[in-house]
């Protein structure tokens, strides 16, 4: 039927040529390949226009990639010359029709004067293309949305569409939207079937199929790599015992017993992962799933199929991160301080073994739980909750509190945990009990205060001369003061005035006394640090106005360079006064050997980058070697000296937040500086 | 016992025990001068009266020991009664050795010191006289010729008149006459007086 017959037809032969037509499409149609159908339905539409004398067919098929519209896909035209455009859309030609197609309703008109007034553009494109009349019928199968058009057309005179050859071609339009239909669900699944193979591939399944009823198998390329099987072992069910024979022994029983559940019926999917002994990879860990394809009737077995994995790598990847998760744990759990892990809602997620033995309470109970329920008893997170805080501020806090209730010193710390974006997702609470360290604490203090009492009493022996002297001075005073008015109150007549001076000399030197007592009391003191505001000068003069006359005795002369308006330093009195008696003690106790006149002491104060710096200078003997030697407890280089002074000296300015230090002097003789911070700054640990 | 005519010094650091015992000793009828420093001492202190020095041993300045030997050694020989603190032995000692009169430790009894005083200024008195008769005796030696004095060189060294004249190429008579002129201008009857103050003064070995 390939060439065209021109010759004239009776109108009855026609009517049964496209009768014979309808018969052979639907008869061809039915078992048509997929690939075949476009060549068919082109096929199709040029014999239809011959038989009925039509110049024109498109068939237009619906597609979303173009936007949603009918796209001429099949074209016939009795003029070769015509060629449509490229991606004609109907849409865009014929809005109108394509309106009516959605609908599914047939579109016919002998003339173009027959289009409705809406139908402007349709009418234009009909005048483009030379169509005169037409029949359009939409492509639709069980009622579904149409896939497509197809339309006939003569271009060469009007004609009528009489209602049984709209019934006609309106089954040829069936027997085509059938086709197509097919042709579609045909791709898809080939489509479906393409992706599915690339996944496999992706996934790195090994697939298989197994018949015990018919006792053989099928192996894909990728399950024999899997499982090492030999491409010559291929007989019958020898690759199900090869497999067998491979997988770990401490495993083949649980495997086994799951596929015979399988093979019952009894679960509907076999998943399993073994060990299996790869023949020449070694072991390997194996993820195995497994389904029923069919249930023999005769009871002979079944026909299965299934896919396998190497999951060793991810295996190996998961006992490790079992091994690392478990180390974890042990490692919170050998913690001695209780740590949580509460999260915004205050819910405890995780606690370690710590946890759990102080609020004594089991696992089920505390997970989950909030904090402030089972730490305070409380509905709410309490007030200075430092959770709260540190989720509003993102800050970690420390605090040591008392529990009246259980007599502990807590050490309570909060960390945030923050997410890659930064977010706080968490927070550590740790509570430490600290009721042992606060105690020793209160120890060391205590030893050190009376240890501090040892070296003052110390001192204050080996400064009784100039105590002696000290308090002489007064007394002499009121002595030789009060004999003298014993005399004048004897003379005729008695010089009152005199004796009246006399007596006010007398009380004055009874306050130096006084003074003099009072400063050997605070020196003896055994007391609490206290930082005032200080005025370090004052404080070297008191200390050089105790020791004057012992350094007088020692042929000491002090040259003092004492900054004028320095500003109070933050400091104990006493404390300050002892570390400046020793190290101007030490200074003179170095110059002994000395010429004498060569006995120069200096001292220095000044303000040095924000903190008052002072020096104790001599011209004696200068340091040993290792100078950091000095202030450890218990090292001298005297005969009586018991090794602690220095020491001493290092524990107060530590605990005035300063710095002590000694360097030999250039001119020879020894150095000690030392620096505290100026009073009221925030300089603090 | 009688209290000799003479001044003290009173020389320490501290106002307050300066002016403490001068009041003491002037209300015990001293004439008493009072200083705070060495130089203010040094400038004012006379040569010419009876004198001594109540002195603290600790001053910042010189302290007492220094002075001591500094006085020494400018001829100014005014006893020295030391006052200390607390005054450890060895130091006393030097301090005595040094020619100090008198060590008190304070406080100080008034009794103690006015003892002291004037023991310090018996002292000075016996010194000042002493040096008097040795200044009279300075006086007629300078009276002496030339000659006389190298005649008195060799006698009082001990040579016989045969010797000296020998040395000095004269006889032995002209040594005789020299010799009465000597022990008349001297002031002495005999030669062992002669020679006793020819000691005193320094003259001869």
């Amino acid at each position: 039927m390939n060439t065209i017959n021109i010759k004239p037809h009776s109108e009855l032969e026609d009517r049964l040529r496209f009768e014979t037509l309808i018969a052979d499409l639907s008869s061809k149609f039915v078992n048509l390949p997929a690939e075949d159908v476009d060549r068919e339905i082109l096929e199709a539409q040029r014999d239809i226009c011959e038989i009925l004398r039509l110049d024109l067919s498109g068939l237009w098929q619906w597609s979303e990639e173009s936007g949603g519209a009918f796209m001429l896909t099949h074209l016939y035209s009795a003029d070769e010359s015509q060629h449509p455009p490229e991606h004609m859309s109907a849409g865009e030609y014929f809005p109108w029709c394509q309106k009516q197609m959605l609908a599914r309703r047939t579109v016919a008109f002998s003339s173009l004067d027959d289009l409705p007034i809406e139908a402007a553009k349709d009418r234009e494109a009909s005048l483009l293309f030379g169509i005169k009349s037409n029949l359009t019928i939409p492509l639709s199968v069980g009622g579904r949305p149409p896939i497509g058009v197809v339309a006939f057309n003569t271009t060469r005179s009007e004609r009528d569409w009489p209602d049984a050859l709209v019934k006609r071609l309106q089954l040829v339009a069936q027997i085509f939207a059938n086709a197509l239909a097919r042709k579609r669900a045909d791709q898809d699944l080939r489509e479906s079937e393409a992706r599915m193979a690339a996944g496999t591939d992706l996934a790195g399944l090994g697939y298989y199929e197994v018949d015990y009823g018919e006792g053989h198998c099928f192996l894909d390329e990728r399950f024999r790599n899997i499982c090492g099987v030999p491409p010559d072992l291929q007989q019958g069910l020898q690759p199900v015992e090869f497999w067998m024979e491979h997988v770990h022994p401490d495993d083949l029983q649980s495997i086994l017993g799951e596929r015979q559940k399988l093979h019952d019926g009894e679960i509907d999917r076999m998943s399993a992962e073994y060990r299996y002994r790869h023949p020449t990879h070694g072991q390997k860990w194996i993820h195995h799933l497994a389904r029923i394809a069919a249930h023999s009737t005769a009871g002979q077995g079944v026909r299965t199929f299934g896919v396998v994995r190497d999951i060793t790598d991810r295996k190996r990847l998961s006992e490790r991160l079992q091994s690392a998760a478990t180390e974890w744990q042990a490692t919170f759990d050998s913690i001695q301080d209780s740590v949580m892990i509460i999260d915004p809602e205050y819910h405890i997620t995780r606690f370690n073994a710590a946890t759990l033995r102080f609020l004594g309470l089991p696992i089920e109970k505390i997970a989950g739980s909030t904090c402030y329920s089972l730490l305070h008893g409380t509905s709410r997170p309490i007030e200075q909750c430092p959770c709260q805080k540190t989720f509003e501020t993102g800050l970690s806090s420390k605090f040591e509190t008392f529990h009246a209730g259980s007599g502990k010193w807590l050490l309570i710390s909060t960390d945030p945990i923050r997410d890659a974006a930064g977010n706080i997702t968490g927070v550590v609470h740790i509570r430490r009990n600290i009721t042992e360290a606060k105690r020793s604490e209160k120890e060391t203090q205590e030893l050190r205060d009376n240890l501090m009492h040892l070296t003052r009493v110390n001192t204050v022996s080996a400064l009784s001369g100039s105590l002696a002297h000290e308090l002489n001075q007064p007394l002499s005073i009121i002595l030789s003061n009060a004999q003298a008015a014993q005399d004048l109150l004897l003379q005729e007549p008695p010089d009152v005035a005199e004796v009246q001076s006399i007596l006010s000399d007398i009380v004055a030197a009874d306050r130096r006394a006084g003074e003099v007592i009072q400063r050997l009391r605070a020196l003896l003191k055994h007391g609490q640090v206290s930082l005032q505001p200080l005025p370090l000068n004052e404080v070297i003069e008191e200390v050089l106005r105790l020791i004057n006359a012992d350094l007088i005795g020692h042929g000491i002369k002090i040259v003092r360079n004492l900054a004028l308006g320095l500003p109070p330093v933050a400091g104990d009195r006493v404390q300050l006064q002892q570390l400046a008696l020793n190290l101007i003690l030490n200074a003179a106790d170095a110059m002994a050997a000395n010429a004498p006149g060569t006995r120069r002491l200096h001292l220095r104060t000044m303000l040095h980058q924000g903190r008052v710096h002072a020096s104790v200078r001599d011209e004696g003997v200068g340091l040993p070697e290792d100078v950091e030697r000095l202030f450890q407890p218990f090292y001298t280089t005297k005969a009586q000296g018991l090794g602690m002074g220095l020491a001493i000296c290092r524990s107060i300015v530590d605990a005035h937040y300063g710095r002590l230090w000694a360097e030999p002097h250039p001119e020879g003789g020894a150095v000690f500086h030392f620096e505290l911070p100026v009073a009221g700054s925030t300089e603090k640990p | 016992m009688s209290t000799p005519g003479g001044v003290v010094y009173v020389l320490d650091d501290e106002p307050e025990m300066v002016k403490a015992l001068t009041r003491l000793l002037r209300a015990k009828r001293f004439e008493t001068f009072a200083f705070t420093s060495v130089r203010a001492f040094l400038d004012a202190c006379s040569l010419e009266k009876n004198a001594c020095l109540v002195l603290d041993v600790a001053m910042p300045e010189l302290n007492g020991l220094e002075l001591q030997r500094h006085l020494t050694y400018q001829g100014i020989l005014i006893p020295i009664i030391f006052l200390t603190g607390h005054g450890d032995i060895p130091m006393s000692v030097r301090a005595i050795k040094a020619g100090a009169t008198e060590f008190l430790t304070k406080p100080v009894d008034a009794d103690a010191l006015v003892q002291a005083v004037r023991a310090a200024l018996q002292i000075a008195e016996t010194r000042r006289q002493a040096a008097s008769e040795t200044a009279a005796l300075a006086a007629r030696l300078a009276s002496l010729t030339p000659r006389q004095l190298e005649v008195m060189k060799h006698i009082v060294a001990g040579q016989l008149n045969k010797q000296v004249a020998f040395d000095l190429g004269t006889g032995e008579q002209n040594i005789k006459l020299h010799c009465a002129h000597i022990m008349r201008k001297m002031g002495v009857d005999s030669l062992a007086d002669l020679v006793r103050v020819a000691e005193r003064l320094g003259i001869g070995k």
